[in-house]
C-alpha cells in the first residue's frame, strides 16, 4: 500500500484547522497575555516599535527592492519626512540654518543645532533609520545564514558538517571589529553595504547554537517517524527542524540586535558607516564634532541616549522574551 | 592531557593556513589593482614601464600561488624571499618602514590596553557578581542587574566622549596627548592607561556580571556546598574554596576568548586617546589603502585570537579534572 493511500502527510501529522483561532485573534491574546507577564519587556517593544516606525524600515525595504528590481510608479514615502514636513520642530536631516549654530535646546531647535546649523533632534530620527535598518536587516541575514548553516550540517553530519565547520572556525577566529573596518574601509560603505557585511559576518557565529540543538533533535523519534513515511531531506528540515529550532533563533537574535547596533555605532563613529551627510547616531559623536561639543555639550549627550535607549529595549524586550519562551530558564538571570 | 593538548594543537593549523589564504585573497588579490593605480596617479603619467617596476616591487608578478607561497615564505626554503614565516611581513607603502619593526612597537601597547581593559571588567565584575548573587532577590540585587543592563547598552566610546567634554567644561580637564612609552615615563604612562582602561572594562563588565551571578548561584545550590558547610567549614572557606573557584571556569572561557575582542576593540580608544597602538595603525592604513600593514595587522589579530582560544581549551584540561583524565 503506497503512503499516497493513507491520505498523505498531512492527515498522518494530524493537521487539522478545526479548533485552532484564526492568526489575529491568537496574535492579540499573545501579545496581551505577554504584556501581562512582562509589562517591562512589553513597554520596551513599544519602544522598539515607535523607533521601527521612526527609522522607516518598511519603506526603504520596499523603495529598494522596487529599486533592485527596476519597478517603477511612486516610490513609499518615508514616516521620517512626513513627520519633517508637517511638524514644527522637526526638519529635513541636512537642513542647514547658518545663523543658527550650535545653539542650545529652544521652541525652534527642541535639542539644538550642530557645527552648521542643522537640527540635532531631526537627526536623531533620521539617524534612528540607520541604526534600526541595520540591526533589523543585519540580523535577518545573518539568522537566514546560521540557521541555514546549522540545520543543514546538523542534518547531513558527516563529511559536509565537518568540512563546513572548518569554514565557520576560520569564520570565528577572526577578529571582528578588524575585519570590518578593513572590509568597509577598502570598499564602499553605505546603509545596504552595512546590513549585508554585518549580516554576512555574524551568519556562521550563529550557525553554531542552531547545529547543537539540530543534532540534539535528530535523535527524537519523530524524525525517524518522518523518514518512514518518506518525508524527503528537504520536508524534514523545514518542516520539522525549523520550528523546533525556531525559539532558539528568536531569542539569538534578540541578543544579537543590540549587539549590532553597538557595533554599527562604533563602526560609524570610526568613519566607516555611511557617508555623510545622513546621520546615524555614532557618526554624530564622532572625532570631528568633538572640538563642538564644549561649546555645545547637546552634540555629546542625545546621540549617545539615543543608542543606549534602543540597546537598551532590544535586552530587556529579549531577555523577556527568553523568559517566556524558554521556561527552563525563567528567572535565572 | 599531553595527548590533548597535541591534538587541539593540530586542529588549529589547518585554521592558520586557511587565515593566510582569506587574507592573502581578499587584501592581495582584490585590492592591489587599485593600489598600483592610486599610487601612479601620484606620479601623474600612465607608463607601463613603471607600472611593471611598481608590481616586481610590491611581488606582484608571477602567477597566484606563486605569490602567495612567496608572501607566507613556503618558497624560501627553495631559494624564494622571506615571507611570514620568517617573519617579513613587507613594508608600509606609506611611511616605507617594515610593518613588523613597526608591530614591535604597536602590539606591546593594544595588548597592554586590553589587559588592562580585561582586568578592570572581572575587578568590577567579580566581587558584584558575587555580591549579587549572595543578596539573590534583595535590593543589591536588583541594583547591580540594573547596573549590568545598563552598562551592556551604553557604548564605551559615548561614555569615554562624555568624561572627555564635560571634563573639560567643568574641570577644564584634557587627556594627555604626548603618549609616553611604559619604561620611558611610568607615571605618565599610567596617567594615560589608566581612564581608557577603564571605560575599555565597562561594557564587557555588565555581561560578566550577569554570568559571574548565574553561574554562583548554579554553584550555591549544589550538593557538594552543602556538605561543606555541614563539615562546619567557615562561611569564608565556602565561599571562596568551593564555590567561587567552580562558579569561576565559565567566566575563565569568556574572559579568554573576549581578550582578542576587546584588543581589537581599543581601536576605537586608541583613536580618542591618542593613543599609537595596532589599532590607530590600522585606521590609517585602511584609510591610505596601505595592503601590506593591514594583511599583516589582520593575521596577527587573528593569530591572537587563536592562540587565546587555544588557551582557554588547555587551560579548561587544568581546570576541568574530567578533560584531563579522558
Amino acid at each position: 500500500m503506497a503512503v499516497s493511500e493513507l491520505g498523505g502527510l498531512a492527515e498522518i501529522e494530524g493537521w487539522t484547522d478545526e479548533g485552532q483561532k484564526s492568526f489575529l485573534p491568537r496574535m492579540w491574546w499573545g501579545l496581551w497575555s505577554f504584556s501581562k507577564k512582562k509589562p517591562l519587556g512589553a513597554a520596551c517593544g513599544l519602544i522598539i516599535f515607535f523607533f521601527f516606525v521612526i527609522g522607516d524600515v518598511i519603506p526603504e525595504t520596499a523603495n529598494k527592492i522596487a529599486s533592485v528590481a527596476g519597478v517603477g510608479g511612486t516610490p513609499v514615502p518615508y514616516v521620517a519626512d512626513i513627520l519633517a514636513d508637517n511638524t514644527g520642530f522637526l526638519y529635513s536631516y541636512d537642513k542647514q540654518d547658518l545663523r543658527a549654530r550650535l545653539q542650545g535646546s529652544s521652541g525652534k531647535h527642541l535639542l539644538g543645532t550642530d557645527a552648521i546649523g542643522r537640527d540635532i533632534l531631526s537627526r536623531l530620527v533620521y539617524g534612528a533609520r540607520t541604526a534600526v535598518m541595520v540591526s533589523f536587516g543585519a540580523v535577518l541575514i545573518s539568522q537566514v545564514i546560521g540557521a541555514g548553516i546549522g540545520i543543514s550540517s546538523g542534518f547531513y553530519g558527516g563529511a559536509y558538517d565537518k568540512v563546513l565547520y572548518r569554514f565557520v572556525d576560520v569564520s570565528q577566529s577572526l577578529p571582528g571589529l578588524v575585519v570590518l573596518i578593513t572590509i568597509l574601509g577598502i570598499f564602499d560603505s553605505g546603509l545596504w553595504q552595512l546590513v549585508i557585511v554585518l549580516g554576512v559576518y555574524g551568519g556562521p557565529i550563529n550557525s553554531r547554537v542552531v547545529r547543537g540543538q539540530t543534532i540534539y533533535i535528530m535523535a527524537s523519534p519523530f524524525i525517524e517517524a518522518a523518514r518512514v513515511v518518506g518525508a524527503s531531506d528537504r520536508r524534514i528540515m523545514m518542516r520539522y527542524l525549523l520550528p523546533n529550532v525556531f525559539a532558539l533563533i528568536i531569542l539569538s537574535s534578540t541578543v544579537q540586535l543590540g549587539f549590532i547596533v553597538l557595533l554599527e555605532a562604533t563602526l560609524s563613529f570610526l568613519g566607516y558607516g555611511l557617508p555623510p551627510p545622513f546621520p546615524s547616531w555614532g557618526q554624530m559623536l564622532s572625532l570631528e564634532g568633538r572640538n563642538y561639543m564644549r561649546t555645545q555639550p547637546g552634540l555629546a549627550i542625545y546621540p549617545g541616549l539615543a543608542i543606549g535607549l534602543l540597546v537598551f529595549s532590544y535586552n530587556l524586550f529579549g531577555d523577556a522574551l527568553r523568559d517566556v519562551l524558554d521556561p527552563r530558564l525563567r528567572g535565572s538571570r | 592531557m599531553q595527548k590533548y593538548i597535541i591534538q587541539r594543537l593540530l586542529l588549529t593549523l589547518p585554521t592558520v593556513v586557511m587565515i593566510t589564504m582569506l587574507t592573502f585573497l581578499f587584501l592581495r588579490v582584490f585590492l592591489p589593482a587599485d593600489v598600483i593605480d592610486l599610487i601612479i596617479g601620484e606620479y601623474g603619467r600612465n607608463d607601463p614601464g613603471l607600472r611593471k617596476n611598481l608590481e616586481k616591487e610590491l611581488g606582484l608578478q608571477g602567477s597566484l600561488p606563486k605569490q602567495y607561497s612567496d608572501w607566507v615564505g613556503t618558497s624560501w626554503f627553495t631559494g624564494g624571499p622571506k615571507g611570514v614565516l620568517q617573519g617579513n611581513l613587507g613594508k608600509s607603502l606609506h611611511s616605507g618602514r617594515s610593518v613588523v619593526s613597526e608591530l614591535k612597537k604597536r602590539v606591546p601597547v593594544s595588548f597592554e590596553l586590553g589587559l588592562w581593559g580585561q582586568l578592570s571588567a572581572i575587578a568590577i565584575a567579580v566581587p558584584l557578581g558575587v555580591w549579587s548573587a549572595l543578596k539573590q532577590d534583595q535590593l543589591p540585587d536588583y541594583g547591580f542587574r540594573s547596573l549590568a543592563i545598563l552598562l551592556n547598552a551604553v557604548p564605551g566610546f559615548w561614555v569615554a566622549v562624555l568624561i572627555i567634554t564635560f571634563g573639560s567644561i567643568w574641570f577644564n580637564w584634557a587627556p594627555p596627548i604626548n603618549f609616553q612609552y611604559l619604561f620611558d615615563d611610568p607615571w605618565a604612562h599610567v596617567q594615560i592607561m589608566a581612564l581608557p582602561a577603564l571605560i575599555i572594562g565597562l561594557t564587557p563588565s555588565g555581561g560578566l556580571l550577569r554570568l559571574v551571578r548565574t553561574q554562583m548561584l548554579e554553584v550555591l545550590r549544589q550538593d557538594y556546598i552543602r556538605t561543606a558547610h555541614a563539615k562546619g567549614l567557615s562561611e569564608t572557606t565556602v565561599l571562596y574554596k568551593h564555590a567561587l573557584r567552580n562558579a569561576l571556569i565559565p567566566v575563565v572561557t569568556v574572559i579568554g576568548v573576549g581578550l582578542p575582542n576587546i584588543i581589537a576593540g581599543t581601536v576605537i580608544f586608541e583613536q580618542i586617546f591618542i593613543i599609537p597602538g595596532m589599532g590607530r595603525y590600522l585606521v590609517d592604513a585602511v584609510n591610505n589603502l596601505d595592503y601590506p600593514v593591514i594583511m599583516g595587522l589582520n593575521l596577527v589579530f587573528a593569530m591572537l585570537l587563536l592562540i587565546s582560544v587555544l588557551l582557554v581549551d588547555i587551560s579548561y584540561a587544568f581546570l576541568d579534572p574530567r578533560i584531563r583524565f579522558n
